[in-house]
């Protein structure tokens, strides 16, 4: 950033038209005698040059940061528009019409551009459309960019997305890689696709989407990026048994016992190796407030009891955190004798189990089954020894009817770099599912290379 | 040509208010048609709403400042997040009504500088029109972000300057203190007024237009009512937010003046 690009963005932020308008201005009053004499005009002079000069010595990054300089420079606009028409021969006075009509017709076409500009309106629905198409509709993902804390306020709200650079987009694919980020691009970029398809464990659909704006097409890539997961829809008899290697001795849930009895032996059972956790919804970040294990003989805390998520259970596991409308019990089977359920009704909990395991790669799989709409996250999460964790969402997906699924994910040796053990775990938001047969297994490298070529 | 000289006071005063207030209606009729016609949400304004639900839920500003968003604007987010608290509405509703009633009121304060830069109503009134229609003006208005906030308060910040200026007295320099405090708590850029308000009163004495004595006065009127402004600022967000006063506000201007000084590379 140099201290010229300070000229690029300043007629740029006040408007181009305006801008060159306002020097003409500025010359037509430093000329009329009436001003020429004027110590205030010459003060009020000064003081817009100083304003531009102190954007230029503080380096401007985008064109909003010369917006002070809208009313001065418009004030000195109008100067120029007012004494253009006064005084003068027909012939150029016409010619002056002629000139500022023809300016502001640009004026106005700006603002028609910046009005119609948003291209992006549509982008998650055409996504979720899109990738429905591409695997037989059998369910849809929901399409967001997790801890990237506008996006995904924007696909909550069920908002229109607003622009995104070329810039940005290249952070999202590289920063959040492994959370199906939809890339939006004005033009084609083959950088971009060609770096994504050689990152390990990503997998790229793409699809091109042509839209008709202000009387032109504009044709948009998005590029939905995600790793190896699979989430498809599963009968009972296809339930494979556990591999041998299996590294998550308690993926069954059978151990889990009615709620009134359950309680000591889940706490035993799920020991140091799990963790249920509910995420602030308010926070939307891993800024976690974690559930701790309750004494079945304690009261449940008052705000778990009255929370729509819980009424209709007997939690087994209350929090003692302030958020409500969290549960988790085991009266349901999908397979074998019991499952976990997991009901957030306003928020997300988590079920998290930790592991500390070498470096490697691994395939983390589980069954889902639950109300249709319920949101289910799978994460992991990275630990260090000092304590830093970061969380990592893997994919998002919103089941889309009330069959059995299994869901596959993997983990690369690069995304359990510099962990000293880690999380791996799945959530639910706003909603219920049941969950079974957690399983977390090495992969070897060469049944990864196989599929990766597929 | 017809006469747009005003000559009696009153008729002149009441003229000013009609003008303004069809300035104010012209505007808001852009303002509110772009929104009809384009409702998205910019990035950075999913962002502002983003804070101010997070600040609204947990009640607490302290780590906006100090982790999550060590640039965000209090004073934008802060009234949004009252509005929210006063009449029960969405983030994004409450930041939109404030965007559009400041962005609106933008080409209003536009035509009183415009009148006392040159003295000229018809340069004014076409500069007004330009506010009205000009496509940045009118996007930022329809659009929760800050820079609604901090244009308005440096316009009307600017006007009393210029009025400081004609006439200087204490109260005026009082108010250019109140708005420079408020523009700086929307936006750091506001800063500059400092220096230009330091400049302003140097050529007051050098044309023998104040007394030093008298430009020591307005200088710590200035200052003065700039520091309530920011404390009664840091006041409302620590209010909300029950940590200590001393601790934000020590916090907030530590950031505030090395944000300053750090992006000045002369």
């Amino acid at each position: 950033m140099t201290m010229l690009e300070a000229f690029e963005k300043i007629p740029k932020g006040v408007n181009i038209i305006i801008f060159i308008w306002a020097l003409i201005g500025l010359y037509l009053l430093i000329r009329d005698p009436k001003f020429k004499k004027d110590k205030y005009f010459w003060l009020y002079t000064v003081v817009i040059a100083f304003m531009v000069a102190w954007r230029v010595a503080i380096r401007i990054l985008t064109s909003r940061y010369a917006a002070g300089l809208i009313i001065p420079f418009v004030v000195l606009a109008s100067v120029f528009l007012v004494n253009s028409v006064k005084r003068r021969h027909l012939i150029v006075r016409l010619g002056l019409y002629v000139l500022i009509a023809v300016t502001g017709f640009i004026v106005l076409k700006m603002n028609l551009d910046s009005t119609t500009r948003n291209y992006y309106s549509d982008t998650i629905a055409e996504i979720y459309e899109d990738l429905g198409q591409s695997r037989g509709k059998d369910y849809t993902f929901l399409v967001e960019h997790d801890d990237y804390s506008r996006i995904y306020f924007l696909t909550h709200l069920g908002k229109k997305v607003g622009r995104i650079k070329d810039e940005e987009v290249h952070d999202f694919v590289f920063g959040y890689r492994r959370i199906y980020p939809d890339t939006i691009l004005n033009t084609p970029s083959k950088n971009i696709t060609d770096e994504i398809s050689r990152l390990d464990n990503m997998r790229l659909l793409a699809s091109l989407i042509e839209k008709k704006t202000s009387k032109r097409i504009k044709k948009q890539f998005i590029y939905a990026v995600s790793g190896h997961d699979e989430c498809v829809p599963i009968s009972k008899s296809q339930i494979a048994p556990r591999a041998e290697n299996d590294l998550l001795e308690n993926g069954d849930m059978e151990e889990l016992d009615s709620p009134e009895e359950s309680f000591g032996k889940l706490e035993t059972y799920l020991g140091n190796e799990a963790l249920i956790r509910a995420v602030d919804p308010a926070l939307r970040t891993p800024r976690a407030a974690y559930f701790t294990f309750v004494p079945p003989d304690e009261p449940p805390a008052p705000s778990a009891e009255g929370a729509p998520g819980a009424k209709d259970y007997d939690p087994l596991i209350n929090g003692t955190a302030i958020l409500p409308g969290f549960s988790m019990q085991s009266d349901f089977s999908i397979d074998g004798d019991r499952s976990a359920r997991i009901c957030a009704a306003d928020g997300t909990a988590s079920l998290m189990f930790e592991k500390r395991v070498q470096s490697g790669r691994y395939e983390y799989s589980m069954l889902v089954q639950g109300e249709t709409g319920t949101e289910i996250c799978v994460s992991y999460e990275v630990c260090r020894a000092d304590g830093d964790r970061e969380l990592r969402t893997v994919a998002l997906l919103t089941l889309p009817d009330k069959r059995l699924f299994q869901v596959r994910t993997r983990f690369s040796a690069e995304d359990l770099a510099d962990a000293d053990f880690f999380r791996v775990g799945v959530s639910v938001r706003n909603g219920e599912a049941f969950f079974d047969d957690f399983s977390l297994s090495p992969v070897p490298a060469e049944v990864l290379t196989a599929r990766d070529a597929d | 040509m017809p006469d747009t000289r005003l000559t009696s006071k009153n008729s002149r005063y009441y003229a000013m208010l009609c003008i303004g207030v069809l300035i104010y209606a012209a505007s808001l009729l852009v303002r509110l048609g772009k929104l009809l016609i384009d409702p998205s949400l910019l990035r950075d304004a999913a962002v502002y709403l983003n804070w101010v639900n997070s600040w609204v839920e947990t009640g607490d500003f302290y780590f906006l400042i100090l982790g999550k968003a060590p640039m965000a604007p209090p004073l934008p987010l802060w009234s949004i997040k009252t509005l929210m608290e006063l009449t029960g509405v969405d983030a994004e509703i409450a930041g939109r009504t404030l965007s559009l009633f400041l962005g609106s009121l933008i080409p209003v304060i536009g035509f009183f500088f415009a009148l006392r830069f040159t003295r000229s109503i018809r340069i004014s009134l076409v500069s007004a029109l330009l506010l009205i229609v000009h496509p940045r003006l009118v996007e930022f208005s329809v659009q929760p972000i800050r820079e609604n906030w901090y244009i308005f308060f440096i316009a009307a910040l600017v006007f009393v300057l210029c009025e400081a200026v004609r006439k200087s007295t204490v109260l005026k320099w009082g108010a250019c203190g109140i708005f420079l405090g408020l523009s700086t708590f929307s936006r750091l850029e506001a800063m500059e007024f400092f220096p230009v308000a330091a400049l302003i009163l140097l050529f007051l004495v050098f044309f023998k237009k104040i007394s030093l004595k008298e430009m020591l006065l307005s200088g710590i009127a200035l200052c003065l009512t700039f520091g309530a402004t920011a404390l009664l600022v840091l006041w409302g967000i620590d209010f909300d937010s029950r940590f200590l006063s001393m601790d934000l506000a020590w916090n907030v201007w530590v950031r505030l003046l090395a944000g300053w000084l750090s992006r000045i590379h002369l």
